[in-house]
């Protein structure tokens, strides 16, 4: 019997597509979000299983099969892809380098239409200025550091981590005497979700009260900004999170336009120094809720 | 298809249903229900992983490591309240992203269709 001739979208195609590149989203990030447990399985590995590297890993905990297969499986597949991140950000920089100002300033229409074809091209995700005509106040403009946020009532720095690593990196920045701006992200830590950890690790606070006739339609920017999905670009260096909405804030006499919780101020490589910068901050359009929260792999 | 430490208490057949809604061949429902079930296992890894403290992160991953399936899901039950809930909560947000994928290609392949005939 002869060969079912298919086209290319096919059900199967496109599906298969739209899957893979899902699989292939929650992998990089999977690696990224989890690196220090992957390095701990490393070392428990024995020398010769360690050869594949962070790969090898990868794939036990992916595949759930013991190192030993989990290595036969590597020699017998074709060499495992890594990326130069530079290299591949080059481009993008160059490109944002054509269009923003290098003085922090609100960008015009015309700008603001080109980056976000530039960060939708790079990004493979549709990013908007403004959604349904709902807009923040800017989308270029200087990111300050906040501290963490209370996930629940009685949620302390103690409380707050779960890795070694994270304590190292984030304990220091502290955390915010008051809630954020939708109140506390669950009722207790037994009902607290994932998702309520990453909105919390992930946030950002902007200047909500800012927005074009903010007071006479606070209801309806409540709504829109609560929890929505921001790009946040370095747009000097390209590195990006995909964050989210979960406090209001700078004050605008601070000459700050918006805040980042340690970890994205971490991945936005502004938790050095003076610990802000410029970025640009536009909406992730994600009816389907399909983009994760956290660091863009290719940074 | 691979059983995973936590396979029972995840419901893959509405998926499947809505998969044979499609023209799929059996060998490509088989492969799409694995990709799937690749997505929603990164999910549950993912979340397990947020949970878990340190010390209780460790030796989740030794025992994964070690093939002790039956033992990890004793090992999570003891370190993090309703864990069978969180693992079925993240699972069922993929299926959710999944079945809003089955959903929107047969929309968008009505509207093909109908923009073709007129």
């Amino acid at each position: 019997m002869g060969k079912k001739r298919k086209s290319l979208n096919s059900h199967y195609d496109l599906l298969k597509k739209e899957w893979a590149r899902k699989h292939d989203i929650a992998k990089k990030t999977l690696e990224e979000k989890h690196k220090e447990a992957f390095d701990f399985l490393l070392e428990k590995l024995p020398a010769k299983d360690k050869l594949a590297g962070g790969a090898l890993a990868l794939m036990i905990i992916s595949s759930n099969v013991a190192p030993t297969t989990a290595l036969a499986q590597i020699a017998g597949s074709p060499q495992v892809q890594t990326e130069d991140n530079n290299s591949r950000l080059e481009p993008l920089i160059g490109d944002l380098k054509t269009i923003v100002p290098e003085s922090v300033q609100p960008l015009t229409s015309d700008e603001e239409a080109t980056v976000s074809a530039i960060l939708s091209k790079n990004f493979n995700m549709s990013i908007k200025p403004e959604i349904a005509g709902l807009r923040l106040n800017r989308t270029y403009g200087m990111i300050g550091a906040e501290q963490h946020l209370t996930r629940y009532p009685g949620d302390t720095m103690s409380s707050h981590f779960t890795s070694q690593n994270d304590i190292d990196l984030f304990y220091s920045s502290g955390m915010a005497p008051g809630r954020g701006a939708w109140g506390y992200f669950a009722n207790s830590a037994s009902e607290m979700t994932v998702a309520d950890i990453e909105r919390e690790k992930w946030y950002i606070a902007v200047q909500t009260f800012e927005a074009e006739n903010y007071n006479s339609r606070v209801g309806e920017y409540r709504d829109f900004f609560k929890y929505r999905k921001i790009l946040v670009v370095n747009s000097k260096t390209g590195q990006a999170v995909v964050a989210d909405i979960a406090d209001a804030g700078p004050a605008v006499w601070t000459g700050k336009h918006l805040g980042g919780s340690p970890e994205v101020m971490y991945y936005l490589g502004y938790s050095q120094g003076m610990r802000k910068g410029p970025v640009l901050y536009f909406f992730i359009d994600d009816p389907d809720d399909t983009i994760p929260l956290g660091p863009i792999s290719f940074r | 298809m691979k059983k995973y430490f936590y396979s029972h208490l995840i419901e893959l057949d509405i998926l499947k249903t809505q998969l044979d809604t499609l023209n799929l061949t059996a060998e490509e429902k088989k492969e799409l229900t694995e990709l799937a079930h690749q997505n929603i296992h990164h999910a549950v890894m993912d979340a397990i992983l947020l949970l878990l403290k340190e010390e209780d992160k460790k030796r989740f991953l030794e025992l994964l490591s070690e093939g002790e399936h039956d033992k990890v899901l004793g090992h999570l039950n003891n370190k993090v309240e309703k864990i069978e809930e969180k693992i079925q909560s993240a699972a069922s947000e993929v299926k959710k992203e999944l079945m809003a994928d089955i959903k929107k290609l047969k929309n968008s392949k009505k509207s093909g269709n109908k923009k073709r005939r007129s």
